[in-house]
């Protein structure tokens, strides 16, 4: 039984989560947002499509493993945490730089790899879930 | 305010604990998403509610002022800790199915026996 | 020195010893410019500037007598990696093998050499958790397990004793550092906690070192696969002991407790080690027995602590390394070869593998102490040590000669039944001619036999380190002469009468041999190392005799237990604490929206409670965080909102999924004990709700937000507090917190699919 209606619905509703997802983690620094409310975010938008398409549309869609997009978030922040060790500085030290008007630093690379795995993390509970409790009717 | 809110929290580890002390492990999972729910409330409410304006530096100046933010640091405590309540749950809800799947009952006594060796 | 471990992984892929092998030459080349540039009476401190810890730093120590051993260490471990190239070429794991083969050198040459004793205590475990594998390699076996679970647990427990000393000394001294504590000239041999200190520090060398009582792990320790036998026995892991007591020689060496108690545990143990090893078939075993006679008589010297005898101690340690590898290698290449150990079957090797054989026979020599051998020297040291002592050679001198006589007979028995034919014997065959056999698995034992060869002839080449290493072991200046001949004196004649002994003793094996299995059998009674796991066992029973009845495996009970005693303890507590009750001042308005929030998620609360369908309540729940949601949300904690509010939704998704397919609540308790809990529990909420207005109203620091309040801008360069504390400020504790949900996830995954593997495996 499928609902095209609903099939449009879920994907258009995926991108939109994910691009409002980035948006909330850029802007995080400075209102509300942040990587775990982004990734919360995008995984919903994941967690909808799952529900609607089936939890291997999940995995076709994002094409990698989601272990590994864990294991990229976790090593994200870990190398924003290292890198200042490389200037002669403690560990996890935040190091800015501007880019025109907008400060980029290591915070925010430690902040994506927060978005990464928790849109890993819950992507791979929800797909491991409704793969083996055979929710993909 | 404090003190409904206390109390509000006191019911919810009420509840929590009641639903702990079940012998179904259905019941137990729910308890145990109360009392995370109910602890995350307590941390909130030890950082002091009387100052409640939105936690941010507003535009134009350098500092907030800390008479009047909502205290910062429980907020991020909390951020993390319902994030983390969110894997919790979804490991014990696997572990519960995987229980299941395994003895076939979900009578807690049981597993005090299949526990031994 | 641990600069190993981490290239170890990329070579392990060539899976080839050899080339590991380079590593440890490579050292040792360097080791040996710096032995022949080494001026006396200095010392070389080579700080890294790394630090474990800002009290510990990773620091090395260049001296005569870390050069020594750390020769033998390189030298050796170099032979045996090439050594077991071959040896090793039919195990499975060769690359674990070699991977704690080389971390064990790693450590053990970051032992000898590190300046600060806590580093050299960290070196000192590594070296007995890399052993540990190493022992139990053949893992299959149970004796092998058995074996090296004693060794561990021996030596760290003697490991453990190492660490307090350390910390005493360290706290006494006012320094971890050696070079200081010698520069100090530090001693407390009359302060009162000398006794303590040594008592650890004996444990610790006993353990580790092989002594009686604690001897019976070293034989054991022959389940290894014998390059590790080789590597232990000659150059490492027992060694660390002998090497711990001359570190601490010039801090706690000298006073008579030292003198008597080493001299007389290092006596027994060269007695017992010697006298054991005659009543041996297994050549592994055989040899291991004298490295216990070995090491107790290097305690024994070290515990006379006269310059002649840590002199003759320091020589005695190359002599013993140079052969025990040689001829534990040699054992390796007969056993391979032929496919046994037992001395009763092997005859004949002198004409079938005469290159193995004659190594072997130098190390024999060597080990036998017959010119012109490195062994002579050292034993020619020391029994001129032991008659310079004249309050203790009455007990010294019989035992060591007895020893020295037996390991004469050792030599000869071996050389006798091994190598020669006598008569009733059948040579054994040979799997390959020793010509096929490949260069760098004999190169090992023919390299260390001839060292010990050339060493004997020009001893003059040992004397610049020994008189390095003797200064700052005796904190005086020593010139060290080294010969074969030393003329005609009562030294010469105690080793004549040694070897003339010797071969009495051999000539009359039969008779001897038998008596000492008679008393082996008779003190097999007492056998050690069943008694050891004996005591284990019983404390492992007993351990969980007394934990089945405090945990008694009902989760509820331990709950209510719980609950219980933290309510009567909490509540006693808030009651002696003085000030109101429930404080009206203070508060802020009571917003009534809130409290409508509040009270309609609280009724949902009930509902999930008492409801019997699943489905209701898992939505009630829902209900309940989203309320919570809101009230974040009006107190102005708004990322908490957002956060709230897409997590429950997610969980309610994840619950629904999973609840399906489970069954329906089911009455379980009676109404007795429900009440039961409903007291408890209700006793709970008061507990917190109580614990929750009082709290509020103490206030012990100042709190940190405020610092956070003023530098998020100026340091994190954020506007919004929170996401700055949580990436910036307090970054670690969301690093672990978002480790914990990897592993979450992790862990959901392997619950679910663990099963569905192992389907698909059959």
């Amino acid at each position: 039984m499928r609902n095209l209606i609903l099939e449009k619905i879920a994907t258009l509703f995926l991108y939109v989560m994910i691009g409002f997802a980035l948006f909330l983690l850029l802007r995080g620094h400075n209102s509300p947002g942040g990587g775990f409310i982004a990734g919360i975010l995008a995984a919903s938008g994941f967690l909808m499509y799952a529900i609607v398409f089936g939890s291997e549309a999940v995995l076709k869609k994002i094409v990698v493993n989601p272990r590994y997009i864990i294991g990229t978030g976790l090593l994200l922040s870990l190398i924003s945490a290292i890198i200042p060790i490389f200037w002669g500085l403690p560990p996890m030290t935040a190091i800015w730089g501007t880019l025109g008007k907008i400060h980029v630093g290591t915070p925010l690379l430690f902040d994506t790899g927060v978005f990464v795995l928790v849109t890993g993390m819950i992507i791979s509970i929800i797909t491991n879930i409704m793969d083996v409790l055979k929710w993909n009717s | 305010m404090e003190f409904i809110i206390a109390i509000f929290i006191g019911l919810l580890y009420a509840c929590g604990v009641y639903l702990l002390l079940r012998r179904s492990i259905v019941k137990l999972i729910l308890g145990v998403l109360i009392l995370s729910n109910a602890t995350n409330l307590i941390i909130f409410l030890s950082g002091g509610i009387q100052r409640n304006e939105i936690s941010f530096i507003p535009e134009g100046s350098e500092v907030a002022n800390p008479e009047v933010i909502l205290d910062p640091l429980p907020q991020a405590l909390i951020l993390t800790a319902i994030v983390i309540g969110l894997g919790i749950a979804a490991y014990i809800l696997a572990l519960k199915y995987k229980y299941f799947e395994k003895t076939g009952t979900h009578d807690l006594d049981q597993l005090s026996k299949t526990d031994q060796k | 020195m641990g600069f190993l471990a981490p290239f170890l992984r990329k070579l392990l892929k060539s899976y080839t010893g050899r080339i590991m092998a380079l590593f440890p030459f490579g050292l040792f080349a360097v080791l040996s410019y710096l032995f022949f540039l080494l001026p006396d009476e200095t010392a070389h401190l080579v700080d890294t500037g790394l630090k474990l810890l800002p009290e510990i730093s990773l620091s090395f120590r260049f001296d005569g007598l870390s050069l020594i051993f750390g020769l033998m260490v390189s030298g050796i471990g170099g032979l045996v990696l090439g050594y077991s190239s071959f040896y090793m070429a039919h195990y499975s794991g060769r690359s674990k093998f070699y991977f704690f083969l080389v971390l064990f050198m790693g450590s053990m040459l970051g032992l000898v050499f590190a300046d600060n004793l806590i580093a050299f205590f960290i070196f000192w475990e590594l070296t007995s958790i890399t052993s540990f594998f190493l022992i139990g390699f053949e893992h299959e076996n149970e004796k092998t397990r058995q074996a090296a679970l004693q060794a561990l647990l021996l030596t760290a427990f003697g490991g453990l004793c190492l660490l307090f000393a350390v910390i005493m000394i360290g706290n006494m001294a006012g320094t971890y550092s050696l070079t200081n504590i010698y520069q100090q000239g530090f001693r407390f041999g009359a302060h009162s906690n000398y006794y303590l200190v040594f008592v650890l520090i004996f444990v610790a060398v006993a353990t580790k070192s092989a002594q009686f009582p604690f001897h019976f792990w070293l034989p054991g320790a022959m389940h290894a696969p014998t390059p590790v036998s080789a590597y232990l026995h000659s150059a490492t892991m027992v060694n660390a002991g002998i090497f711990l007591l001359l570190r601490l020689n010039p801090i706690m060496g000298g006073t008579i407790i030292w003198k008597t108690i080493f001299v007389i545990t290092g006596g027994i143990t060269m007695f017992i080690g010697a006298f054991y090893s005659m009543g041996q078939k297994d050549l592994k075993r055989i040899l291991a027995f004298t490295t216990i006679s070995a090491l107790g008589t290097m305690v024994l010297l070290i515990g006379m602590n006269s310059t002649a005898s840590i002199q003759a101690a320091l020589i005695f340690f190359i002599v013993h390394g140079l052969y025990k590898g040689g001829l534990f290698m040699m054992t390796g290449i007969i056993d391979k070869n032929t496919g046994t150990r037992d001395i009763a079957r092997l005859a004949g090797l002198l004409k079938k593998m005469p290159v193995t054989s004659i190594a072997a026979i130098l190390s024999l020599l060597s080990m036998s102490g017959i010119p012109p051998m490195l062994g002579f020297i050292g034993k020619e040291l020391i029994y001129d040590a032991k008659i310079q002592m004249p309050e203790l050679s009455w007990l010294v001198i019989p035992l060591g000669v007895a020893s020295n006589m037996i390991m004469v007979a050792i030599s000869l028995l071996i050389f006798y039944e091994i190598f020669l034919q006598p008569k009733g014997k059948q040579t054994v065959a040979l799997k390959q001619p020793e010509k096929t056999l490949p260069g760098n698995f004999l190169a090992g034992p023919v390299t260390l036999a001839l060292v010990g060869l050339t060493l004997g002839l020009f001893p003059g080449w040992l004397e610049n380190i020994m008189s390095n290493a003797l200064y700052f072991i005796q904190g005086e200046i020593v010139d060290v002469h080294l010969s074969l001949w030393h003329g005609f004196n009562k030294v010469l004649i105690l080793s004549i009468f040694t070897v003339a002994m010797g071969i009495v003793i051999f000539l009359f094996r039969k008779p001897i041999g038998s008596l000492v299995q008679v008393i082996i059998r008779w003190t097999d009674q007492y056998y050690l190392p069943e008694r050891f796991n004996q005591l284990i066992k019983n404390y492992l029973h007993l351990a969980g005799r007394q934990t089945n009845r405090i945990q008694h495996g009902y989760h509820r009970y331990y709950l209510i237990t719980f609950f219980t005693i933290t309510f009567a303890l909490v509540m006693y507590q808030l009651a002696t604490l003085k000030g109101d009750w429930i404080p009206i001042y203070e508060t802020s308005p009571i917003k009534w929206h809130v409290v409508m929030v509040l009270t309609f998620s609280m009724l949902a609360v009930l509902f999930a409670v008492f409801t019997r369908s699943r489905i209701s309540a898992i939505i009630a729940l829902g209900v309940l965080g989203y309320g919570i949601s809101i009230l974040y949300m009006f107190y102005g904690a708004v990322d908490l909102a957002i956060t709230q509010f897409l997590v429950e939704t997610v969980i309610m998704v994840i619950f629904v999924m999973v609840i399906y397919h489970l069954p329906l609540f089911a009455t379980l308790s009676s109404t007795k004990t429900r009440i039961r809990d409903g007291l408890i529990a209700i006793g709970v909420g008061v507990m917190v709700a109580f614990l929750l207005l009082k709290a509020r109203f103490i206030n012990l620091e100042p709190p940190i937000s405020d610092y956070f309040a003023q530098n998020s801008l100026l340091k994190g360069h954020g506007r919004n507090i929170v996401n700055v504390i949580l990436v910036d400020f307090r970054a670690l504790d969301t690093l672990g917190e978002i480790t914990v949900l990897a592993l979450a996830a992790a862990g959901v995954f392997t619950l679910l699919r663990l099963d569905i593997n192992r389907k698909d495996k059959h």
